[in-house]
């Protein structure tokens, strides 16, 4: 049975024929823009939805009649062109619903601990954080900012530094998904292993149930090319508050051996009192040495600490315009650059003694932007060492100003996910200003990876030297096959398929 | 941090500031040469002009020095506000005398960036009223 059609959508044409992503480290020339609204904005309810995802459906139809490809798009936080199309793109950020589910339509399977809902694709992490925490609810975790939208941040895998629950797709249980145009079903996507809601859910929304462990990893993490997410079912907590230390201790061998073996009550960590971190996280100059640094732990706790006191709002976008100014001063004096490293270590991160407060009050970071050049690379834990040596030789040998943080995250379920080094994955970052020096690093350090036979993965929201053949090294030919596989399955006609490719997809033979 | 920030912002009007005190520094480099034409001058021996060169440069950190130390109750209040003025007066004049063209290239540089980050902050602020203006709806139950 189609959805009912009663309403559709707002979709109003932009006028725009370029876009650039929200770092300005790519411009994409395109087709068009259209910005698509919930007919009413201001209540949620399942006519409504409905009639958006006809709107979705009648501009992929337009996308197909004009022979043009075709890409939802959310906060464009990606550093990469993985969200981007040169044809039609649709701006999802208006798109944020948010409906509760019951416990009498959870699946009688369900085994999540915490209880569900279901947001539109474009509700943003913020937006989310806000609305949760005015349930008493908190997500199980975001990454460091929180501009993405909610299908974004999970479409590209995002992750925080929660090392032992993992990244967004682990709290993400089903996938409304609209692979084609009106008459075509859209599909409601959850593992068979893992089910979460009664179809009663699906048929409500005109979308055909689909319990497949394969689809549903697959289509995960796929970035836009499986066709257009409607809405996920997200499971959330009840609020926590998380206490967060961040001070300079020695990288000594007590310290790896602790990270290795995830065993940090053997170590004293900054602010544990006992405690065993929720998030940990490794950030320090190479230009002052490898063997020191900053150690982040953030401590969760279900009651509300006192005194409880956030950090002062402001402090990122503050250092932004100097990284920005650092970027330009770079490139024409290379000598003084370690200084300049220093300088941006000092504008950007101070110790933090025990600042408080919820997950959204924590990761609140929507306004950061500038010309940077991020890069992260997913490492098994027992490499971890020996990548940050590498990355940060390398910046000292290009004198680049970058940092080096490294991140742990729990192994994810998704086919392409990148944190998918069991059991968990060890993000090591080479972030600074988009200058050549930083990039050059970034290069080096990718070589010499390659060049040890270190198994590693890209965030695929960051800059990385992905193409056709290092992707099959990185995640194997069977693996790649399988998500492939998968997309045919969802996307059925070559036309469809054409529609959600883009520039990068081809150029990592993804895009049939 | 808000300093620094500050002093980013700050730092167009503190390099045109240099780039006054380089003019005023050459212009009485060129009277000093002018009484002294063996600075002026030169010279075909190679160790000679060398020597020429050092002391002409020389000359130019003393003159930007004294023209700095002269103007320090107006310089002072731009660039270093509060700082020490024996090494302040110091400092400045030795960026002083660098050269003004050297010190209009800086400029050129500085400002563009700073226009370059202005055009993004008003392009921020025109995204985040946009963004102010998406509606947060009220939770919906699914029911049909």
């Amino acid at each position: 049975m189609p959805p009912p059609t009663t309403t559709l959508a707002l979709v109003e044409e932009t006028g725009a024929t370029r876009w650039r992503n929200w770092h300005e480290n790519f411009e994409q020339p395109l087709t068009k823009v259209y910005n698509i609204w919930n007919l009413d904005p201001n209540h949620s309810t399942v006519p409504g939805y409905n009639g958006t995802t006809r709107a979705l459906q009648n501009i992929i139809q337009e996308a197909l009649d004009s022979g043009v490809k075709l890409r939802a798009v959310g906060g464009g936080w990606s550093f990469t062109p993985v969200a981007a199309s040169n044809g039609i793109l649709i701006n999802t950020r208006p798109l944020n619903y948010r409906f509760r589910i019951e416990t009498h339509q959870q699946h009688p399977n369900y085994s999540g601990s915490g209880p569900l809902l279901f947001v539109q694709a474009g509700t943003s992490v913020a937006d989310l954080n806000m609305y949760l925490e005015s349930r008493g609810l908190a997500l199980k975790t975001s990454g460091a900012s929180n501009g993405q939208t909610i299908a974004g941040a999970l479409s590209t895998g995002t992750h925080g530094s929660a090392w032992d629950f993992g990244a967004i797709p682990e709290f993400v249980h089903s996938i409304h998904l609209i692979p084609g145009p009106h008459p075509m079903k859209t599909l409601w996507l959850e593992r068979a292993s893992a089910r979460a809601v009664q179809d009663s859910i699906p048929q409500m929304l005109g979308a055909e149930a689909v319990a497949d462990d394969e689809l549903f990893n697959a289509a995960l993490v796929s970035f836009g090319s499986f066709g257009i997410i409607a809405g996920v079912v997200i499971e959330v907590d009840s609020i926590y508050w998380l206490e967060t230390w961040r001070k300079r201790m020695s990288y000594d061998d007590a310290l790896w051996t602790a990270i290795e073996n995830r065993d940090f009550g053997s170590i004293t960590l900054p602010g544990a009192n006992g405690r065993i971190p929720y998030a940990f996280q490794l950030l320090f100059n190479p230009h002052e040495g490898k063997d020191q640094g900053y150690t982040i732990g953030m401590y969760r706790e279900d009651s509300q600490p006192s005194p409880c006191q956030p950090t002062a709002p402001g402090k990122i976008v503050a250092g932004d315009g100097a990284l920005e100014a650092i970027a330009l001063f770079t490139d024409l004096f290379g000598g003084v650059t370690p200084d300049l490293s220093k300088l941006l270590l000092k504008i950007g991160v101070k110790d933090i003694d025990g600042a408080c407060g919820t997950h959204g009050q924590t990761f609140r970071d929507t306004t950061t932007r500038g010309k940077a050049a991020s890069s992260a690379m997913g490492v098994p834990l027992d490499r971890a060492r020996e990548v940050v040596d590498i990355s940060a030789d390398n910046v000292v040998a290009t004198n680049a100003p970058a940092l080096i943080a490294m991140r742990l995250v729990k192994a994810s379920q998704g086919t392409l996910s990148f944190t998918r080094h069991a059991p968990v994955t060890a993000v090591v970052e080479i972030d600074g200003p988009a200058s050549n020096r930083v990039r050059q690093a970034q290069r080096l350090t990718w070589q010499a990876l390659n060049d040890r036979n270190i198994p590693h993965t890209f965030h695929w929201g960051k800059i990385n030297n992905l193409d056709r053949t290092s992707l099959r090294q990185a995640y194997g030919t069977a693996v790649v096959d399988k998500w492939i596989d998968a997309r045919r399955a969802i996307l059925t006609t070559p036309e469809l398929r054409d529609a959600f490719a883009n520039d990068l997809t081809d150029a990592l033979g993804l895009s049939d | 941090m808000q300093g620094t920030a500050t002093n980013f912002q700050n730092l167009p009007e503190v390099i045109t500031m240099i780039i006054a005190l380089s003019v005023a520094s050459e212009r009485l480099v060129e009277i000093v040469k002018g009484m002294w034409p063996w600075l002026d001058q030169e010279k075909a021996n190679q160790s000679s002009e060398a020597r020429r060169k050092a002391a002409v440069q020389a000359l130019a950190v003393v003159a930007g020095i004294i023209v700095t130390a002269l103007t320090w109750n107006l310089v002072g209040a731009v660039i270093a506000p509060g700082k020490t003025p024996f090494w302040s007066v110091l400092a400045v004049g030795l960026l002083a005398s660098g050269g003004s063209g050297f010190w209009h290239t800086i400029l050129g540089l500085v400002t563009s960036t700073r226009d370059l980050r202005r055009a993004t902050v008003r392009e921020v602020e025109r995204e985040a009223q946009a963004i102010g203006t998406i509606p947060r709806p009220t939770e919906g139950v699914l029911a049909p």
